[in-house]
């Protein structure tokens, strides 16, 4: 399989607090891989650092982005195509834990915002956002304002502008979790088949054993004060995976498993 | 059901945009006052020079009509003038201190220690530096305007989420796109509860700076009846300043809906 981005001892600490220690991670092409951790320990610091917005004391973080692929930052890429992008933010779209949306733009323009911020024009970007309204469950919401959804269709819309950022790899930072038992469900069952058609290369973090095991192709338990991956579990079960999954021996087995390490 | 809640939530904000003045109750109370006012002057229960009854100050208004229109215009020029400026320079200030903590810090006291001192102490300073004309008194209307204009943008500029600021520095966004996108957007509402209290300063700053040299405008006016002892025509001038006040504040309100669309869905 072909890695589309390494994380290489990513260390980082506040004042004389170590959070995270020597974190490695590699992610593949296509592949939905899950950092798992109880609140607090440690993820989101993490994904600071991933998306560039803060530095990391050590460690890095590398890209290797498809050679053809144009919409990249920076300066223009050799042809060994391996980007160090250590605290460099842009490269990577990432959907923070609150939905964010921005109350004084209609549901569309939110979406759009990612393409706005690049001057892309407005008609065109939204033309484009458009487009993928009806694969994402929002048809008819387009002129809305966020404050008339719910909170799952609020996800939706944040998911679409982290989607229609358009870079190759996606850091979700506890899309669902936010969400009531039952919308979640629906959401990561909603997800499942929209991952059939999308093939988005994800770093998704949660402190829920069983979204985890449901959506990911692997999972990093995160542990310990200051954070270190305890271990690296491979969740081997056939995409696209139904909801059903859940309820097998084998969804028992990883859930068990995963509660010991943790 | 969730989007139920939801369309409550926003109800429930649209009515803090309502002018208070549509209310029943309060007009209830005013009414009785009136009454209770109009009682105590026919019954003399106070003396008729002291205190003019209701319908006298009616009178006196459309007497003076023509004249009181004629000062008006003058102290609603210095008015809407100096509160605009007023209004820009708060703004300057505001999206420069947010921008740059350094000029926070250094301005920011200033502009507190500024708001302690009386206008009516600098109005005759203002009078002696600029002479009778409309220049000290807009100047004094921009000096009482340019302080909740500025204060109160500045609180909404930094009231932004974080977390909202976060995601657009994720996305690559420059200061200027997440002030355009982001910060002015979330600040309107305090920029326009500013705009308000502004206009409610400034209509008094104006008369205030009026009574203390002039020509015209309805402070010259009040200071004239004033020493006329027309108490009828002094209560009717009163009156008039202050609907003024609401009828431009009610502006700002009518402006604000249709600026915020997005709080206005029922």
């Amino acid at each position: 399989m072909e890695t589309i981005l390494t994380v290489d001892n990513i260390s980082k600490s506040y004042g004389n607090k170590h959070v995270i220690k020597d974190i490695s991670i590699t992610l593949n092409r296509g592949e939905l891989v899950s950092i798992l951790g109880v609140s607090g320990v440690g993820k989101t610091t993490l994904f600071n650092v991933l998306s560039g917005l803060t530095e990391p004391d050590a460690g890095k973080v590398l890209l290797y982005p498809d050679k053809d692929d144009e919409d990249l930052p920076g300066e223009p890429q050799n042809n060994d195509a391996e980007i160090d992008i250590t605290g460099k933010n842009g490269y990577l779209s990432y959907m923070l834990q609150k939905d964010l949306l921005l109350p004084h733009k209609t549901v569309i323009e939110n979406a759009a915002l990612p393409l706005l911020l690049e001057h892309v024009p407005k008609k065109k970007a939204l033309e484009k956002a458009g487009k993928e309204f009806k694969h994402f469950g929002l048809d008819g919401t387009q002129k809305q304002y966020p404050a008339e959804l719910s909170g799952g269709m609020r996800q939706r819309v944040a998911l679409l502008r982290t989607y229609l950022c358009n870079k190759e790899v996606a850091l979700l930072d506890e899309p669902f979790s936010a969400l009531d038992t039952i919308t979640r469900s629906s959401m990561q069952q909603w997800y499942l088949d929209m991952m059939k058609d999308i093939k988005l290369s994800t770093l998704f973090i949660t402190h829920d054993m069983d979204e985890a095991i449901l959506l990911s192709d692997r999972i990093y338990i995160l542990k310990g004060k200051p954070a270190t991956i305890a271990e690296e579990i491979v969740v081997d079960e056939e995409k696209p995976r139904t909801p059903d999954f859940a309820l097998t021996e084998k969804f028992l087995s990883y859930k068990k498993r995963i509660r010991t390490l943790l | 059901m969730n989007k139920k809640s939801e369309k409550k939530n926003i109800s429930k904000d649209n009515r803090n945009w309502k002018l208070s003045g549509v209310n029943i109750v309060p007009g209830v109370v005013i009414v009785l006052l009136l009454i209770l006012w109009q009682a105590t002057c026919t019954l003399e229960w106070v003396p008729g020079y002291m205190l003019p009854s209701p319908v006298m100050v009616v009178m006196a208004f459309v007497n003076d009509f023509s004249l009181l229109m004629a000062h008006a215009r003058v102290t609603l020029l210095e008015a809407v003038l100096g509160l605009f400026c007023g209004v820009l320079l708060g703004f300057v200030c505001a999206v420069l201190m947010d921008a740059f903590p350094i000029v926070k810090k250094g301005l920011y006291p200033i502009l507190v220690i500024s708001q302690t001192i009386p206008p009516v102490a600098i109005a005759p300073l203002l009078i002696l530096w600029f002479s009778y004309g409309i220049a000290p008194k807009v100047i004094l209307v921009v000096l009482v305007s340019f302080f909740p204009m500025a204060v109160g943008l500045l609180d909404g500029l930094s009231s932004v989420d974080e977390d909202m600021i976060k995601l657009m520095h994720s996305m690559k966004a420059t200061k200027w796109q997440i002030f355009k996108f982001v910060k002015f957007p979330a600040a309107l509402p305090e920029f326009f509860s500013g705009v308000r209290i502004a206009v409610a300063y400034s209509v008094v700053g104006a008369v205030i700076s009026e009574w203390l040299g002039g020509f015209s405008g309805l402070g010259v006016y009040m200071t004239r009846v004033k020493k006329s002892m027309a108490y009828d025509k002094m209560f009717a001038v009163i009156f008039f300043v202050s609907v003024i006040s609401l009828l431009l504040m009610a502006l700002v309100s009518v402006f604000q809906k249709k600026v915020m669309p997005w709080t206005r869905r029922s």
